[in-house]
């Protein structure tokens, strides 16, 4: 018999062989089926300490509200004050820019009306002369003053114009006041949050240095430390995440840092 | 298999992959005693059998959205039987020693014997008596119809050690059915 024969012989006797399974197979299965979800999911005491860590954040970030609130409003209390002394600053500036143009103008008025003044006396003057000369030509020449009567307030309108063109030019660097209120308290605003951002990041680089954790950056997950970290950072956006464990001399998992909204704790680092 | 269960299958699949139990329950109940020939044929006992075939039914239940219909339902399911199988194998490896050598028996490859009046049962016990490693390769080469290479790789083998294993497990096969012939051949007589 060849191997190949002998391959086949047990082969087609082998091929519609069935053995009829305990009862208690399919229970089995179902229970291994039943079981594979909580499996996957972590142990009861992961999923314990992941919602013991839920709790604790939710309770924390619920505290957290309302400390923002007041640091609002501490921020509104303060900033009013700022932004009056900035709006002072800038009153002062504008005051100084404006006044300046006011009394230009009114010196320009005045200037014109200096103008007027002496071009009507000028033109009173050879009136006088024009009148000693001819009475004839006085009428027209009365009319040309009257013309230059006229065409003085003309220009008069003309300046009142041109003053009403430099106030409207003041206007809406006046105007705006209320709104560049506004717009100067939002830039004071920002370049405080920049100011705090800023130090924010001074002190982010400077913890990062010692703890990676509350970065973006891909953080390798070696121990319970870590993942409680990386959960963390990924609900808390906080500077001051809710708890951070880092490695410390001491221990290689201690809390270093806890923020309970109006609670705060923070290990001094190195 | 039944022409019930072919008419019902697509059904059955589609209710397992949605992870119904009654469906999986069906699947299991009409396919569970032919897996577990082919696992029996892989395991030392029945016990050993049904461990590897109840493992490979969770992963069938698992991983049955990842059988997109090609080829036929039950060819997939005996693959993932023999896959399983062999992962016994592996996980045994590692407590398992060497095949002893007074386990190979040289015999005439001239020699006729008549299969088919041997019992099925009987040449699963041959098969299950076998020393792992010879019961792997053999199965694999002379049953599911592997080549050395796919041996070699799946059971972390060299070709050569799996071409010498399946012409060892045949010899002693020879001799053990050589035996139950002669045994058959005595009871006849006597």
């Amino acid at each position: 018999m060849l191997d190949k024969e002998f391959d086949m012989a047990f082969k087609s006797s082998f091929e519609d062989f069935e053995v009829e399974p305990t009862a208690e197979g399919w229970e089995n299965i179902k229970a291994q089926l039943d079981e594979k979800p909580k499996d996957k999911k972590l142990p009861i005491f992961w999923l314990s300490a992941a919602a013991s860590i839920m709790i604790v954040l939710s309770i924390g970030i619920f505290m957290y509200q309302k400390p923002t609130e007041d640091i609002i409003k501490l921020r509104a209390d303060n900033m009013p004050k700022k932004v009056v002394i900035t709006d002072e600053k800038t009153e002062e500036v504008y005051s100084n820019n404006e006044k300046p143009k006011v009394i230009g103008n009114k010196t320009d008025v005045a200037a014109e009306d200096n103008n007027l003044v002496p071009a009507v006396i000028k033109n009173t003057v050879v009136n006088a002369n024009l009148k000693t000369s001819t009475k004839k030509e006085n009428n027209p020449l009365e009319k040309n003053n009257l013309n230059d009567a006229t065409l003085t307030p003309r220009t008069s309108v003309v300046d009142v114009y041109k003053v009403e063109q430099v106030i409207a030019e003041t206007k809406p660097v006046r105007k705006p006041t209320v709104t560049e209120k506004m717009i100067i308290e939002e830039a004071k605003i920002v370049k405080l949050n920049k100011n705090q951002t800023t130090l924010a990041i001074n002190t982010n680089e400077e913890n990062l240095n010692d703890e990676g954790a509350q970065s973006d950056r891909k953080i390798k997950i070696k121990s319970v430390a870590d993942i409680v970290n990386f959960v963390v950072s990924k609900v808390d956006k906080r500077e001051e995440k809710i708890i951070r464990i880092s490695k410390t001399d001491e221990s290689d998992n201690e809390i270093t840092g806890i923020n309970l909204g109006l609670f705060k704790f923070r290990k001094a680092e190195k | 298999m039944n022409l019930h269960y072919k008419y019902t299958l697509e059904d059955l699949v589609k209710g397992c992959q949605e992870g119904n139990r009654k469906h999986q329950e069906l699947l299991y109940k009409t396919t569970s005693a032919k897996m577990l020939g082919v696992c029996m044929r892989y395991a030392k006992d029945h016990f050993e059998a049904e461990d590897m075939m109840q493992t490979a039914y969770v992963k069938i239940f698992s991983k049955l959205n990842g059988f997109r219909g090609e080829g036929s339902f039950e060819g997939w399911m005996r693959r993932i039987m023999v896959h399983t199988c062999i992962e016994f194998y592996r996980k045994n490896l590692r407590t398992l020693n060497a095949v002893a050598i007074d386990e190979i028996y040289d015999h005439e490859a001239a020699t006729q014997f008549d299969m088919s009046s041997i019992n099925v049962k009987d040449l699963m016990l041959l098969i299950q008596n076998l020393s792992i490693g010879f019961r792997m390769v053999f199965n694999m080469y002379a049953i599911e119809g592997y080549s050395h290479k796919e041996i070699a790789k799946a059971l972390g083998i060299t070709e050569g050690t799996s071409k010498s294993q399946l012409s060892r497990a045949r010899a002693i096969l020879r001799t053990q059915v050589l035996k139950l012939e002669g045994h058959k051949i005595e009871s006849n007589v006597g």
